[in-house]
């Protein structure tokens, strides 16, 4: 059964008013979303990947700002910088142990008990809407992007 | 005791080296193929296969695409692990989530280190 055109506005609203609830209680818990994210990234990532570079590369924004994060990250004792022993000119960002433990008030943990709490069939739709939700806003700026999961995809 | 046979997937030849070369030091077979193509004719030839490394995206099939066709067919429960760089089409928290949402057991972000990916290797194949 389809939602008519006036319920499926108000599930957009609500879906954005959920992502503003999350960054809300982001910077309720003293990070910023892009900082948030940032110390995320920082955790899962090694070597070249853990730069300065390599987070305005994730973060699709450039050196300028996401040194800035990194900044305030290491000014909040959240990260540390030290020499790549591989090349002199970059510096290694690596999450501190008070980082590591900032991370259990992520905010994204938070969905995660809400999700846990719903049932199988929802989880599973709400994972595969999102999933296309994803893709498809990614799309409007490289349309390639919708070939993640499509089997049998054409050559590009 | 037989080693672990693993199907390594990668369009970089040298991903492929690097990658199988740390794998067969540690005493795995490898099984090493440029695309999702060849991945399943591999896949259909050997039936000892217990674990698949894939990058995520490729010329002809992402790996998340290979993942969810895998997923659909008798190799369900075979435990795959993906590879993907922080300069990849898609950024590495989502590449990594829509892996994970389909059944991917890992996300390998590049460049990772050797005890990274024999960790995750070792992890997997006790899945």
């Amino acid at each position: 059964m389809s939602l008519s055109p006036k319920r499926i506005n108000a599930v957009a609203l609500l879906l954005d008013q959920a992502v503003r609830l999350v960054g809300n209680l982001g910077f309720d818990r003293g990070l910023h979303p892009v900082q948030w994210s940032a110390l995320r990234y920082f955790a899962r990532v090694s070597g070249a990947a853990a730069t300065v570079n390599g987070l305005a590369s994730f973060q699709g924004t450039t050196a300028g700002p996401a040194s800035r994060t990194v900044q305030a990250l290491v000014a909040k004792g959240l990260v540390d910088t030290t020499a790549d022993p591989h090349d002199g000119r970059r510096k290694i960002v690596v999450p501190t142990p008070e980082g590591l433990l900032r991370l259990k008030d992520d905010p994204v943990e938070r969905l995660v008990s809400i999700l846990s709490e719903m049932q199988d069939d929802q989880q599973a739709a709400f994972g595969a809407a999102l999933e296309r939700m994803v893709l498809a806003l990614m799309s409007d700026k490289d349309p390639a992007v919708m070939r993640l999961g499509v089997v049998g995809g054409p050559r590009s | 005791m037989t080693s672990a046979h693993i199907l390594i997937v990668d369009d970089e030849p040298e991903i492929l080296d690097s990658v199988g070369a740390v794998l067969v030091a540690s005493g795995y077979r490898v099984t090493a193929v440029e695309n999702v193509e060849l991945a399943r004719g591999r896949l259909a030839e050997c039936d000892d296969i217990s674990l698949i490394v894939s990058d995520v995206w490729m010329p002809d099939e992402t790996g998340i695409a290979f993942l969810r066709d895998l997923q659909n067919r008798a190799f369900g429960g075979l435990p795959v692990v993906l590879m993907t760089g922080s300069g990849s089409r898609t950024p590495i928290e989502v590449t990594a989530a829509i892996g994970e949402l389909n059944g991917a057991f890992s996300t390998l972000v590049k460049p990772f280190s050797v005890e990274q990916l024999r960790a995750v290797v070792a992890a997997a194949l006790q899945e």
